[in-house]
């Protein structure tokens, strides 16, 4: 928009533009309608008096600025109204001598009167019929420099105080060539210093100017710190230093554009702009302030830059000492961690000699330092895994581990490194754990889905060995991204394992030793048992055979003669007991012969069923109460030791006699219940065998039952079955629901081959 | 009651038993037998006797617990015998009180001469 002031004179109306031109002009206007309304003021007046634009727009001036109350002498308002009804009168410019007058403070900056010192020029504006139409009220504030002169006359005699009055009045005389010159000098003056200053300043400052950033000044500083030896002034700044780093320029030009303060801190700059072939670094905080013109226009860029490479290198130092302090501290801290893991896992382990419980209480002490969840596992035969122990740092996922192996559970081995480190023995370290990995470590989907869940990257398996045998695997894993193992950690984690192993073994030899001592014990409680019975089975028969000789002998010997019939019940009771101690001795001698393993069978082929009848006949005779009754089905021969399977059969009805004391039917069954199998069952409906005895009827020197109730030595059963497993074969004890007891004996028979039938035959 | 003097053989072995009978006859004492502790107590509630032999080792009911049943009904109490094999016989005879121990194989007249001194009794 182009407007000439003629053209505005013309309309009267101020344009909006040439408004904000005038507010904006460098000096201190305030423009009054002929009847002092204050219409217009600059930025500057509103500042050099402390006013807002608001409070002096429209208002009468003297209102706006009235005489300082406190100041009875105050002769400000006076002076001005004198000068502007001059100018109305006179229509010309009216320059008011230095005039006081004070300026209230707002209240914001503590109110009050500031004592100011004024140079006021009145300038009417003339409409086209000649009359005043404005008065341009212009004031220069003179207030430092009349301090200044009254400082001066406080410390000057009279004479200078007079010298300075004349001066003023030459000052009142010819103000504006005065105060001009006397502004140029201070200008001049202001900029030697201050080109003195920024020549001298101990910050490297350097001038650029236009889009093509052209030297304009650079101070000695700039020149030390960027190494030029040759004058740059004038020159742009890309041939300067055409390796300049782009960043450096991109920030110059933005605030060439913007016209913004740039402020950075602890650039690094490569400098070596004449080519002494050594670059060198220097960390520089640079200030890119704009400088306008007269116009506002930004001209160029004053540039500031400190060099901290020093404080920077500095500090570095301090940093990475500081880093590898506290470097040094981790480790101690991880070193002590570690050390304190150790010695707690000790202790623990060597508290009891519950390993299971220990392990666990170990595990939950290895993590979080040798990772994330870790495991316990033991072999247990060849081909199984027994989780004893489980720890994970989240307490959901041990809740979900704890749910698993709780019971212990067995599990065939896995792939993975458990199996490795099972197999030969050493550390597998798997540093990486893909997927891939995983893969073939799972047992099944279920399994691959489940350490898929737990997101371990690392794992080391070390193995649980004692005296180079492995007998199981201790295994930590990590979650933790930030976390790696190391060579300290493996050799942490084996010597935890180390410990673990030893603990475990001195537990399972306590236990074994514990389970010999409770073994040797019990068979010393069953000798002493059986002597007893022993004791008592053999002296029976020898209390009756020596009572029946006795009775004889006294009788003998006080010249009786014994009737024949009591002659006969004794020979006959000392024939059947004596019978029996031979049975007794010959079961001892069996039981030896068995525990030497020279029982040998004189196998023949042999019709069982005829000898089961025959054994069953024999026994019959024995007893009233019962009955034994044989039945048998189809082809009952076969090789066996017959003297040997009638000790069998007979042990087996005289049992079901003995444990059916009030008698019944016994009955026993002969018959192939396969082509090559026969089985024998002797059931009776007697006593039967408490649950708890049944596992161990066929133990040597075991009694079912009160072997002085029932008499007996407890090896009729044990001799039995070592008989029937010479023969191939096997013995069952079984227990039907109405009762008694059902011997069942089950002999591999092969279908004889036609000679062997001959000499059955012959 | 009657003159004749009853000694009641409480023992499971029939062999025994014939020759505890045989020969306590011999001495003119009426011998009843029992073959087990609950047997005898039948007895012993019949035909009251005046001594007592007793094995300990019976089936159904032994000699410790018969002597205890024994002890506890009406009184008079005849005298026990005891008859074992048993290797800790005394402390069988301590806890059943018994008032005399025989153990086997016994001497025919120690058995003859304890019934005879428990009779006395």
């Amino acid at each position: 928009m182009k407007t000439t002031i003629q053209e505005h004179a013309a309309g009267y109306t101020p344009l909006p533009d040439f408004q904000r031109l005038f507010e904006a002009a460098p000096g201190a206007y305030l423009v009054l309608t002929p009847d002092f309304i204050i219409v217009a003021v600059t930025d500057a007046y509103l500042s050099t008096t402390m006013r807002r634009r608001e409070e002096l727009i429209g208002r009468y001036i003297f209102d706006a600025f009235p005489d300082n109350p406190d100041d009875a002498a105050a002769t400000g308002v006076g002076n001005l109204r004198a000068s502007l009804e001059r100018v109305l009168h006179t229509r010309r410019a009216d320059s008011m001598p230095l005039q006081r007058y004070d300026i209230s403070r707002p209240e914001a900056t503590g109110g009050g009167w500031e004592e100011r010192y004024w140079s006021p020029i009145n300038s009417p504006v003339l409409g086209d019929t000649g009359a005043v139409q404005y008065i341009i009220h212009r004031v220069e504030d003179v207030t430092a420099y009349v301090k200044l002169e009254q400082a001066e006359r406080d410390h000057q005699c009279l004479a200078a105080r007079l010298q300075t009055r004349i001066g003023q009045m030459e000052a009142d005389a010819s103000r504006d060539a005065h105060e001009l010159q006397a502004a140029r000098r201070e200008a001049e003056l202001q900029r030697e210093r201050l080109h003195a200053l920024f020549m001298h300043a101990p910050a490297p400052i350097a001038m650029v100017r236009g889009t093509e950033l052209v030297y304009e000044l650079a101070n000695t500083a700039y020149y030390q710190l960027v190494g030029h030896k040759r004058d740059v002034i004038g020159q742009p700044l890309r041939e300067v230093m055409p390796d300049l780093d782009p960043a450096i320029v991109a920030d110059l030009t933005r605030v060439l554009q913007s016209g913004e303060r740039f402020i950075g801190n602890e650039i690094p700059v490569i400098l070596d702009w004449d080519n002494t072939g050594k670059p060198y670094e220097k960390v520089l905080n640079l200030v890119y302030e704009p400088y306008r013109d007269s116009t506002g226009a930004i001209e160029g860029i004053m540039a500031f830059a400190y060099d901290v490479t020093a404080q920077v290198i500095a500090r570095r130092v301090i940093e990475e000492s500081e880093a590898r302090l506290r470097g040094a501290l981790n480790h101690a801290e991880t070193a002590h961690q570690r050390l304190t893991l150790l010695a707690q896992a000790g202790a623990t382990l060597g508290s009891s000699l519950d390993y299971a419980t220990t392990l666990r209480q170990v595990a939950q002490l290895t993590v979080p330092v040798l990772g994330d969840f870790c495991f316990f596992d033991l072999i247990v035969g060849d081909t199984e895994l027994e989780r004893v122990a489980s720890a994970h740092i989240d307490p959901d996922t041990q809740a979900v581990f704890d749910q698993l192996w709780d019971s212990r559970a067995r599990r065939p081995l896995p792939g993975g490194s458990i199996a490795k480190v099972i197999t030969n023995g050493e550390t597998q370290f798997v540093p990486y754990v893909s997927d891939e990995w995983l893969q073939q470590a799972a047992i099944n989907l279920e399994h691959l889905q489940f350490m898929r869940s737990l997101r371990f990257h690392a794992l080391m398996t070390v193995p649980l060995a004692v005296h180079g045998r492995t007998i199981g695997a201790l295994t930590v894993c990590l979650v933790d991204p930030q976390r790696a193992y190391t060579a300290i950690d493996r050799e942490l984690t084996e010597e935890l394992a180390r410990r673990a192993a030893i603990a475990i073994e001195n537990a399972q030899l306590y236990t074994a030793e514990q389970a010999a001592r409770a073994h040797a014990e019990a068979a010393v409680r069953a000798r002493d048992e059986f002597l007893s019975v022993a004791a008592h089975e053999l002296k029976t028969p020898i209390t009756s055979v020596r009572g029946f000789a006795l009775l004889l002998l006294k009788q003998v010997a006080s010249g009786q003669t014994p009737t024949p019939e009591r002659l006969q019940r004794a020979l006959s009771t000392i024939d059947i007991q004596t019978n029996k101690l031979t049975q007794f001795i010959d079961q001892l001698l069996d039981v030896s012969r068995i525990t030497a393993n020279k029982l040998v069978l004189k196998r023949r082929c042999v019709n069982i069923g005829m000898l089961v009848q025959d054994v069953a006949t024999g026994l019959q005779q024995t007893t009233d109460s019962h009955t034994i009754v044989v039945t048998m089905h189809g082809d009952t021969t076969g090789m066996v030791d017959p003297i040997r399977l009638e000790q069998v059969i007979t042990n087996l009805i005289n049992n079901a006699i003995k444990y059916s004391p009030y008698g019944g039917m016994i009955r026993a069954k002969i018959q192939r219940s396969q082509p090559a199998e026969l089985r024998i069952c002797i059931a009776d409906q007697g006593v039967g065998i408490p649950p708890e005895h049944r596992a161990h009827v066929f133990d040597p020197f075991y009694q079912a039952h009160d072997p002085f109730a029932f008499g007996g030595l407890g090896l009729g059963l044990s001799i039995s079955r070592t008989i029937v497993e010479l023969h191939g074969g096997q013995i069952l004890a079984e227990f039907p629901r109405e009762g008694g007891t059902r011997m069942v004996v089950v002999l591999p028979v092969p279908p004889l081959l036609p000679e062997e039938n001959q000499q059955e035959g012959a | 009651m009657d003159d004749c003097l009853r000694v009641l053989v409480v023992e499971d072995d029939a062999a025994i038993t014939e020759l505890l009978k045989l020969v306590l006859d011999d001495e003119g004492f009426v011998v009843e037998v029992a073959e087990n502790g609950a047997v005898a107590l039948e007895v012993v509630a019949q035909t009251p006797p005046h001594v007592i032999v007793l094995d300990w080792m019976m089936p159904m009911l032994d000699g410790i617990d018969f002597a205890a049943l024994y002890q506890q009904t009406p009184r008079p109490h005849a005298p026990i015998i005891l008859l074992t094999a048993a290797r800790d016989a005394d402390e069988i005879a301590d806890e059943i009180q018994a008032d005399a121990l025989l153990r086997k194989p016994f001497e025919i007249d120690d058995l003859v001469n304890t019934v005879k001194l428990c009779m006395c009794r």
